[in-house]
């Protein structure tokens, strides 16, 4: 007799028994002498549950060939049904007796429990119990002892993100992922990565309020968890057992699901799994405006800057992702500059520029022509600085805002101290000691509020400090008497004899140069070019630039 | 849903529960595609054929679901498995005639008329790519322990049925069945 039709023969037994009696052979009576058919008649009748299961609940639900089909029992809960089964775990839904609490059950599946430790699922629950955030599925129980070891937790009745995300605004999008984003904080904060970040572990309520779930494969050493996780999310640095894995990596994952939500389709794909990695180490992913025209731009920065190559390039954190995310909610520009926008903008540009040099050479342009081409392309591949993106961004109102304040603060200290030391003093040193002293302060704390990323209120600083110049300098102008000349000529605009247009008109030259000085020559730290030009309109005559130090 | 459940399900949909209806046709609907494409043989089917007597079955049982009151069994099943027997002789009767009813061939893509439940249970079926392994896999066995899993699985008739159905005994029906499922677990352990 062959092994087959000898394993065959026994599976007969089982079944015909199972179907006449209504009981079970036990597998050991059914291979006691013959003991290495256990294993393979054990697969056999897990099929042949699995079958009359599925067979029974109308071929509906979907359990996969090779999963426990009972469903187990807890003590002190009723087991409901099973509502999920991923790589390593059986999600079920049980009820409290006493409770009368509806929560879920993770149990290790039972064909894996020799690769998976009840070590590893211990760690699942701690660093479960560590997380107090809302959005982060909460445990209430773990039982090591009962068989299957299980994890009590919150069971949490809603939709895939996976599967709610292509119906959804884009702006709820957004602002579901700046949830995940301040949710994965948290647990970073807490020194643990997800690491198995993907939209089907993330749940939405009614309310689009999302909650992470599967900490399965979190962890916090850098140099493990390489290769595991779902494919398709796995960063670069995870396909590279030499690189570490650190907060970053998570931040990748949530690009991936970002693109997800927007292209609807996987940034890179691959029908083996070797193809797919070479996709994620080497390919650029499509852009997914040019999947979709509806993306929206800042949303598709977001998502290819959380997924740069280079941990360096992407988002340095979870909340900084979020911030951004919020910056598109608020109708500001996000600051995320892909590489890839720069890349794919250079690798198309070159054509261009090439371009530009053969039609010189034909001499269809003139030089200058060609110069002005050049220039208007290097400012497309130049990358903007943060602070020029941030200073654009401030509002009218914001501005009159901060200066308004200002001007408060200034009027009050000037009004109820300063016009003493102003009578006491003489000379230059008045301006000086009325003007400069808040001209310097306000530089002082625009430069430590933009130390502290606070950029456009540092600018506004700034800005209020340029303010502040032309005061300056006509109560010096004033004081000293220089550029009085012409004041006894007619049609001045104040008629007391305090200002003559000539001191006006040098003022606003004066303070419009240096106002626009920090946009133009933001290296030069040793003093303030002025590039303006002091012309003299009675005589035509010009001076020369000024560079006052 | 345990085999009971059906009979509950039909309770419930009579007395006007919707989601109980959606149940009820979410659960026939995956097995009634795979029996009619069984039943059908290879020289009717066809892929859309057997998605329009599904849901030409789904319809009829829907709009006439207060005569299954009356029917002599209580699987639901049974009573539907019977609706498509008729439906598919009806059809053969037209395709041997060569005529086309034309308002029967209307494809999936004008169901928007459909009942929500018919809806529902269409798509389901006809994604279940479940339904089609265990399809492919019955399809491959013998006649005879086909047509006995199609009677007590499919149309969920039970043992003393079976054996009135076939004229064998009840023992021999269960004996058969015992083979039968041995058979298809077989079949689908060599397919994985």
């Amino acid at each position: 007799m062959t092994v087959d039709s000898d394993l065959e023969q026994r599976f007969a037994r089982f079944v015909e028994h199972q179907v006449l009696h209504g009981t079970r052979l036990s597998l050991d009576s059914l291979v006691s002498d013959r003991p290495h058919l256990a294993e393979p008649l054990r697969r056999l009748i897990d099929l042949y549950d699995n079958l009359t299961t599925t067979l029974d609940v109308g071929l509906m639900s979907q359990p996969a060939w090779a999963l426990e089909p009972a469903l187990p029992a807890f003590d002190g809960f009723r087991t409901i049904e099973r509502v999920g089964a991923g790589g390593m775990g059986q999600v079920f839904k049980l009820q409290d007796v006493k409770l009368e609490r509806i929560v879920a059950a993770k149990v290790v599946r039972a064909d894996r429990r020799a690769n998976l430790p009840l070590a590893n699922f211990l760690r699942e629950a701690r660093s479960l119990a560590l997380f107090k955030d809302r959005r982060i599925v909460q445990i209430f129980e773990f039982r090591a002892d009962s068989d299957p070891p299980v994890i009590i937790m919150e069971f949490v009745d809603g939709f895939e993100l996976g599967r709610v995300g292509p119906s959804l605004e884009f702006r709820q999008r957004a602002r579901v992922l700046i949830e995940v984003c301040e949710a994965l904080q948290h647990a970073h904060d807490l020194g643990l990565q997800h690491r198995d970040l993907k939209p089907s572990n993330i749940m939405l309520d009614e309310a689009l309020s999302p909650k992470i779930l599967d900490f399965g494969l979190s962890a916090s050493d850098p140099s493990t968890g390489h290769l595991m996780g779902t494919p398709q999310y796995l960063a670069p640095e995870q396909l590279d057992p030499t690189q570490p894995i650190d907060a970053r990596t998570d931040v990748y994952a949530l690009g991936v699901i970002l693109y997800e939500l927007l292209a609807g389709t996987m940034p890179y794909v691959g029908s083996q799994t070797a193809e797919l990695h070479d996709a994620i180490r080497r390919r650029e992913p499509r852009l997914p405006v040019e999947i979709d025209p509806r993306v929206p731009e800042p949303l598709q920065a977001v998502a290819l800057k959380a997924m740069e190559r280079l941990p360096a390039d992407r988002y340095q954190s979870a909340a900084e992702m979020a911030l951004d995310l919020q910056r598109y909610l608020d109708g500001r520009p996000v600051l995320g500059r892909p590489t890839i926008y720069a890349s794919t903008l250079g690798t198309r540009l070159r054509p261009h520029i090439d371009q530009i040099e053969e039609w010189l050479r034909l001499k269809l342009i003139y030089p200058h022509e060609a110069e002005r081409l050049r220039a208007a392309y290097r400012q497309l591949d130049a990358r903007e600085d943060d602070w020029i993106v941030e200073s654009r961004t401030l509002s009218y109102s914001q501005i009159a805002l901060y200066l308004g304040a200002f001007l408060l603060v200034c009027g009050s200290l000037f009004y109820f101290g300063a016009h003493r030391f102003y009578d006491a003093v003489k000379g230059v040193a008045r301006p000086f000691l009325v003007l400069a002293a808040p001209f310097l302060g306000l530089n002082v704390a625009g430069r430590y509020l933009y130390g502290r990323e606070h950029k456009a209120v540092a600018v506004a600083f700034f800005l209020a400090g340029v303010g502040l110049l032309p005061l300056f300098l006509l109560i010096w102008f004033h004081e000293t008497g220089v550029w009085v000349v012409a004041k006894d000529v007619p049609n001045q605009i104040f008629n007391d004899g305090s200002v003559s247009n000539r001191q006006l008109q040098v003022t606003i030259l004066l303070a419009g140069g240096v106002a626009r000085a920090p946009y133009e020559n933001r290296g030069a730290r040793d003093g303030v070019h002025v590039p303006a030009l002091l012309v003299d309109p009675g005589s035509a005559r010009r001076f020369r630039p000024a560079r006052v130090d | 849903m345990k085999r009971t459940d059906t009979s509950a399900l039909v309770e419930q949909a009579r007395a006007g529960s919707a989601g109980a209806l959606d149940a009820l046709y979410g659960r026939c609907a995956g097995k009634l595609l795979p029996l009619i494409r069984l039943r059908m043989g290879r020289s009717l089917r066809t892929e859309l054929e057997s998605r329009d007597i599904l849901q030409a079955v789904l319809l009829k049982s829907f709009e006439r679901f207060e005569q299954f009151h009356g029917s002599e069994t209580r699987s639901l099943m049974a009573w539907l498995a019977r609706i498509a027997e008729n439906e598919i002789r009806d059809r053969a009767d037209y395709q041997g005639r060569g005529r086309r009813d034309a308002a029967r061939r209307a494809p999936l893509e004008e169901a928007e008329a459909l009942p929500g439940p018919v809806r529902s249970a269409l798509t389901q079926a006809i994604l279940n790519e479940q339904a089609r392994r265990v399809e492919q896999a019955l399809e491959a066995l013998a006649d005879g322990h086909r047509e006995i899993i199609l009677l007590r699985q499919f149309e969920e008739l039970t043992f003393p049925e079976i054996a009135a159905r076939l004229g064998k005994t009840e023992d021999a029906c269960r004996m058969a069945f015992a083979r039968a499922m041995t058979a298809l677990t077989l079949q689908l352990a060599t397919r994985t």
